[in-house]
């Protein structure tokens, strides 16, 4: 580091301790924190909101108060993840997978610990390369293309086969549906409607906010209200677990150190964000874990390795915004909007000290800033962790219906869509019967994930390069990584075969499986006939896609005809009366939100579902009034968020009823 | 394991909750009572007015709507709270839907809409609305646009005249960085090899950046305000918005074409940047509550604290208001009969 380097560095953290942006920052951290716990609304919504302060303040408290904000979401998110086993964000998906079955078995404390830990790593890792790695980014830029992205995304897709290990014919159908499920929407290239069924809300695909709350949260809240007493047997766990948490952070500094890497690498890529890196974390972990057999059933490293990536991704995101102004994700495009507003041009500038006319110091103040706020996020969630652990210990006839409220909010706030609520009920029952049928879950997210940049990328370089397209040193470098992790998952999973004498894989199907493989391979089949009136590229994806979910499908129907039947009983959920019960009740409470609005809707939902879970009244009054306050006060007068007044009151106001 | 089905005890419990319910369906009824009583007298007053925006929160044109929002509120009559909603999807073709079908034409809703709507109405893709029945409010800045190469390809305007054909990075057909590239291209018979999918302005500049297109034609304002630093860029032709903002030294367009047919299509370009941000009501809103908006936004737009505002965050004004707005947009709409198979074609080459 050169001395004018040093002296910026040292310029930028005095900018950062100034009371003023320590003050802003700590409302940002706030702000963040809380819009971080809650499903679905994201970091996104709360900068959104935030941008009118910004053209106000002076630039540095403008930019503690975004960079407060954005620096912690994920972190709280991924809490959520843990102790309610819903993406607090949709970059904390990941988190869950792990996290969630610790807290059912009373870790919680530590699974919080880890997260915590391995999240202010990952911040600091990422606020570490944001400062050094600003010069190296404009050379860098130059030698990412279309082919090098379309690479990586494939290498992101063959990462992900560790995670279905068990049974990787499962993972490869999962995988491949959401590769199909991806390719819904305006095709790139051509502007060809796929599969939209002739609903505009479509034509910009499957949101990842649904997609994640239906796949992985709605399952849970199925199992919780189904089983009735999921949470209630855990005990208390102290502050004891949390230190354990931060202490298995310190012993597992390899797999952290490795997230920190792949998070932040991730971000300096234009166009992939978090969404990407806890999945590529995540499956990393679990490829190099001696006991991979352990994730999805609470594996302390599924919770620090995406904890630490999706937070080491916010500073590699901040390089191409600041340096290039590409901006990495949702998140750093508002950062980026909230530059432009200041007057600050993101390029050479940025590098320059500002005694040559640039802006250094505050790019320098801004890596401060991303530390501290993450180091006061920890702070503040230790001082509150034991109360939020109690969160896991509330009645399921008193949390569940709370869940469904918040999932049907974060789920409708993306895009404030009512198509997004039946986008998050279509997820949830393939994410249930995923669940039930133990078919991994992961591979769908990260196809629909990976899918659009895999399909852009691919058309995008052909038409830029032609046949060639494949003939770069870095493609050709990141090929010979994507045969050897392929080679290595397979040589894993045969080794795996043979050191116990006996397949480990699930092999035989359950009593109903056949007839999943026969609903998706019939939708497949369909889905195939009306890709024969897409444009001639706008197809050739879709049918890539379906083409391996219907081998794989095959393949397993074939399987299963020849294996004997495996038992229902190592499945985690139970499709009894009382998980039926619980899933129509989460089908009328959306029913109910369409009819009536948001408000209404969720006082006459959350109350019956109480009422009918014989909780008793004056229980259910406080939820009530508490519901239409969060309603009516919180998001619809103070974060504005357009609850639509609900079909019949609509129908009533064209009929002239008032 | 139990099942929920309602029992005597459970029915008992729902009788109870019907209370419940009754007491907060009363309590709420008492702040829904106030906004009623209010809409006798005013039609703003009291009220919260929407301004809803076809994009996500953060670019460009969700920028101008929130810069806007507060003096637009301020000059209406009541003075009411304007808030800014985004409506995303279909490249703003759910909101032209939504405004179409949905809206309540009672002036709580107003929009700002991008001309891709007008684009997708006339090739007749994206839904079931005409623009044309939704009156317009204003436009607070149209915008002109420039084709802009990376300045190491060494592309000149006259080697693209002789025949060079660049690539040219484009989004979606229908989006106007695609209809810029398509209408110059066919209007001064000057190739160009279109490399679609791109995900936005800054997608295509990393593109050019690592030599993987060479330039794009995309807003003028948004040339000025983001692409740095300039001396990596070249701009090489010019077109359509505010005379004063024209890049000095670089071409313009219409000066370039000679043939009518080639006019028409700049035409059509001109109109699309110009009618970039335009701000309209639902249709069949009645024509007082029409009058005070456009007052109101008139108002605005010479509001002297506005004007600080809109300089504050970096927003480039170009006001225009409702009758010559609805000429261009009609004019867009109605390309001359000769012409329109071209235009069409024009504006659909990405489709092929």
């Amino acid at each position: 580091m050169g001395e004018g380097t040093l002296a910026a560095s040292l310029a930028g953290l005095a900018q950062a301790l100034a009371p003023s942006s320590l003050v802003s920052l700590l409302v940002g951290v706030i702000v963040g924190g809380l819009v971080g716990v809650l499903p679905g609304l994201g970091g996104p919504t709360a900068v959104a909101l935030l941008l009118p302060f910004v053209f106000d303040s002076p630039p540095q408290q403008a930019f503690a108060l975004l960079i407060g904000l954005i620096s912690v979401t994920s972190t709280t998110g991924d809490l959520t993840s843990i102790l309610l086993g819903i993406p607090g964000e949709a970059t904390t998906a990941a988190t869950v997978v792990d996290g969630y079955p610790m807290a059912q078995r009373g870790l919680a404390g530590q699974a919080m610990g880890a997260s915590l830990g391995s999240s202010l790593a990952g911040a600091l890792f990422g606020a570490l390369v944001m400062g050094l790695g600003v010069s190296a980014a404009r050379p860098v830029s130059r030698l990412i293309g279309s082919p090098e992205l379309f690479a990586l995304a494939v290498l992101g897709v063959c990462c992900a086969l560790p995670l279905a290990s068990r049974s990787p014919l499962r993972g490869l159908a999962s995988g491949a549906l959401g590769l199909t499920l991806a390719t819904i929407g305006l095709d790139p290239l051509t502007g060809t409607p796929r599969f939209t069924m002739g609903q505009l809300s479509l034509w910009d695909g499957v949101g990842l906010i649904p997609a994640a709350l239906g796949l992985f949260a709605v399952p849970e809240i199925v199992e919780m209200l189904g089983a009735r007493s999921a949470h209630t047997a855990v005990p208390d766990p102290g502050r004891g677990q949390f230190v354990s948490g931060l202490r298995e952070v310190g012993r597992r500094w390899v797999v952290v150190l490795r997230a920190c890497v792949i998070g932040t690498g991730v971000g300096l890529l234009p166009g992939v964000g978090a969404t990407v890196s806890q999945w590529l974390a995540y499956a990393d972990a679990a490829r190099r874990s001696p006991n991979p057999d352990a994730f999805g059933r609470g594996a302390i490293d599924g919770v620090i390795a995406p904890s630490a990536a999706n937070n080491a991704t916010l500073g590699g995101a901040l390089v191409p915004t600041l340096v290039l102004g590409v901006p990495g994700g949702l998140t750093s495009a508002l950062f980026l909007t909230a530059l432009i507003v200041k007057g600050l041009v993101p390029g050479r500038q940025m590098l320059l000290p500002e005694r040559d006319g640039g802006h250094l110091e505050l790019v320098f103040a801004f890596g401060w800033m991303m530390a501290i706020a993450n180091i006061a996020a920890v702070a503040i969630t230790w001082v509150a962790s034991p109360w939020l652990v109690k969160v896991t210990r509330i009645r399921a006839a008193v949390l569940g219906p709370i869940l469904v409220l918040l999932i049907c909010v974060g789920a409708f706030s993306e895009r404030n869509l009512m198509a997004d609520l039946v986008m998050t009920v279509i997820m949830a029952v393939i994410g249930t019967t995923f669940a039930k049928f133990e078919w991994p879950r992961a591979p769908l997210l990260i196809g629909l994930v990976l899918g659009p940049l895999a399909e852009n990328r691919l058309f995008v370089s052909i038409e830029a390069y032609g046949s060639m397209w494949w003939a770069r040193p870095i493609v050709m470098l990141v090929g010979v990584v994507i045969l050897g992790v392929t080679v290595h998952s397979l040589l894993q999973s045969a080794r795996r075969w043979d050191s116990v004498g006996k397949p480990t894989a699930v092999q035989g199907l359950m009593p109903g499986e056949s007839v999943l493989i026969a609903v998706l391979a019939g939708a497949g089949i369909v889905a195939l006939g009306s890709t024969a009136t897409f444009a001639r590229q706008a197809a050739v994806f879709p049918r890539v896609s379906l083409a391996l979910a219907l081998t794989a499908l095959t393949m397993l129907g074939y399987r299963g005809f020849r294996q004997p039947a495996r038992a229902i009983g190592g499945s985690n959920l139970h499709l009894d009366k009382a998980a039926l019960t619980a899933t129509g009740w989460i089908a009328a409470f959306v029913t109910m939100v369409w009819a009536i609005g948001f408000t209404w809707g969720s006082v006459v939902a959350v109350a019956g579902m109480m009422a009918v879970m014989r909780e008793r009244i004056r229980h259910i009054a406080l939820i009530a009034g508490v519901t239409v306050v969060f309603m009516e006060v919180v998001l619809v007068r103070m974060l504005h968020v357009p609850f639509p007044a609900g079909a019949v009151f609509d129908g009533m106001k064209r009929l002239g009823v008032n | 394991m139990r099942t929920y089905l309602p029992s005597h005890e459970s029915l008992r419990q729902i009788r109870d909750l019907s209370t419940v319910l009754v007491t907060v369906a009363v309590l709420s009824g008492c702040t829904g009572g106030t906004r009623d009583s209010n809409e006798a007298t005013a039609p703003f007053a009291g009220r919260t007015v929407r301004l809803v925006v076809g994009v996500s929160a953060g670019g460009g044109q969700d920028l101008y709507a929130r810069v806007m929002a507060p003096y637009l509120g301020k000059h209406l009559p009541g003075e009411p709270n304007v808030i800014v909603e985004n409506m995303t999807g279909a490249g703003g073709l759910v909101l032209m839907n939504y405004l179409a079908r949905r809206a309540d034409p009672n002036g709580l809703t107003v929009a700002l809409v991008t001309s891709q709507a007008i684009t997708a109405q006339l090739l007749n893709r994206g839904g079931d609305f005409d623009i044309r029945e939704m009156p317009l409010v204003g436009s607070p800045a149209g915008d002109g646009y420039a084709c802009v190469f990376g300045r190491e390809t060494g592309m000149t305007l006259d080697s693209w005249r002789r025949g060079r054909i660049p690539r040219m990075g484009t989004l979606n057909p229908t989006t106007p960085l695609a209809s810029y590239a398509f209408l110059v291209s066919d209007a001064l018979a000057l190739p160009i090899r279109p490399i679609s999918g791109h995900a936005g302005v800054a997608d295509v500049r990393a593109a050019i950046g690592s030599g993987e297109v060479d330039g794009l034609c995309m807003s003028r304002d948004g040339f000025a305000a983001t692409f740095e630093p300039k001396e990596d860029y070249v701009a090489l032709l010019q077109a359509g918005g505010d005379p004063a903002s024209h890049i000095p030294g670089v071409p313009v367009a219409d000066d370039l074409v000679t043939s009518r047919r080639g006019k028409v299509l700049l035409g059509v370009a001109d109109a699309i940047a110009a009618l970039a941000r335009l701000v309209v009501l639902p249709p069949h809103t009645p024509a007082p509550i029409v009058a005070a908006m456009r007052t109101a936004f008139e108002q605005t737009m010479a509001d002297p604290a506005f004007l600080a505002a809109a300089r504050s965050a970096n927003i480039a004004l170009w006001p225009r208001y409702a009758a010559e707005l609805d000429a261009q947009m009609r004019a867009l709409l109605s390309p001359p009969d000769e012409f329109r198979d071209d235009v069409l074609k024009s504006l659909g080459r990405g489709e092929e």
